[in-house]
């Protein structure tokens, strides 16, 4: 078993079409690999610790992240737009190309 | 790779959010129904309310003036609350995915709302009726989307 594999269930629309609410992913801890814009990752919630999120990084500057979600509608996703951009350190896991 | 393939193998699997931004399961169609309800009853009260002109006294035609005014006011406020209702319906809860499933979706507000203007401008037993059957349309999408059996219900 690789350690640094995990598998996600997507809870909820915001990266729909690319995400399916209920469809499972696979993501990778990303360790010491770079961040990249376009990426989907997984991230801890900046206001809610506990909470992990699915959100794809549209832009980095400064050392922060600004996450998006997928979905087209401007109230589908909880996303930088409503908690602005995260720390790299937030950010756990990007999803596998495998 | 696909779902059962991802979920028989080793990894651990845990769930992550992917939510909207405002609390999910604040939405409900009952109040676009109670609203379209409300208009429908106030045109049947109109509709069937005599007039006393030829046969009544001047108090009887003030009270039946009275009455028919409160009527007209009340269709008025409930017709444009459940245009309210119905826009927050729309625009808020239905998201782009939902049009896969419901490919008549936006015909099916724009109806119901130019109902809720002609329910307003007329006193028409027949718009009313229909902007109930077109609520009755947006409640079946609506619960059909949260993947819950709610039954159409009527107050009265």
């Amino acid at each position: 078993m690789d350690s640094r594999l995990l598998n996600v269930i997507v809870k909820g629309d915001s990266m729909w079409p690319t995400l399916v609410d209920g469809s499972t992913v696979r993501f990778e801890k990303i360790e010491d690999k770079p961040l990249e814009v376009g990426q989907i990752v997984l991230a801890k919630h900046p206001l809610h610790s506990n909470l992990l999120i699915i959100k794809r990084i549209q832009s980095i500057n400064e050392n922060k992240i600004f996450l998006v979600g997928d979905n087209p509608d401007p109230t589908a996703s909880d996303d930088s737009h409503n908690f602005g951009s995260i720390e790299f350190s937030q950010v756990t896991a990007i999803i596998s190309e495998n | 790779m696909t779902d059962t393939e991802l979920t028989n193998d080793n990894i651990p699997t845990i769930e992550a959010s992917a939510h909207c931004d405002g609390p999910c399961g604040v939405y409900d169609p009952a109040s676009a129904r109670v609203a379209a309800e409300a208009v429908q009853s106030m045109t049947k009260k109109m509709v069937a309310l005599e007039n006393p002109i030829d046969k009544g006294t001047t108090e009887q035609f003030v009270a039946y003036m009275n009455t028919m005014s409160r009527y007209a006011v009340i269709k008025e406020e409930e017709a444009q609350t459940c245009k309210d209702e119905l826009l927050i319906l729309w625009t808020d809860f239905f998201k782009p995915q939902h049009l896969e499933s419901n490919p008549e979706l936006h015909d099916t507000f724009w109806q119901a709302a130019k109902l809720c203007s002609a329910c307003k401008v007329e006193v028409s037993e027949q718009h009313a009726q229909e902007l109930m059957d077109s609520v009755e349309s947006i409640h079946n999408m609506f619960w059909a989307a949260k993947g819950r059996e709610v039954p159409w219900i009527r107050a009265s």
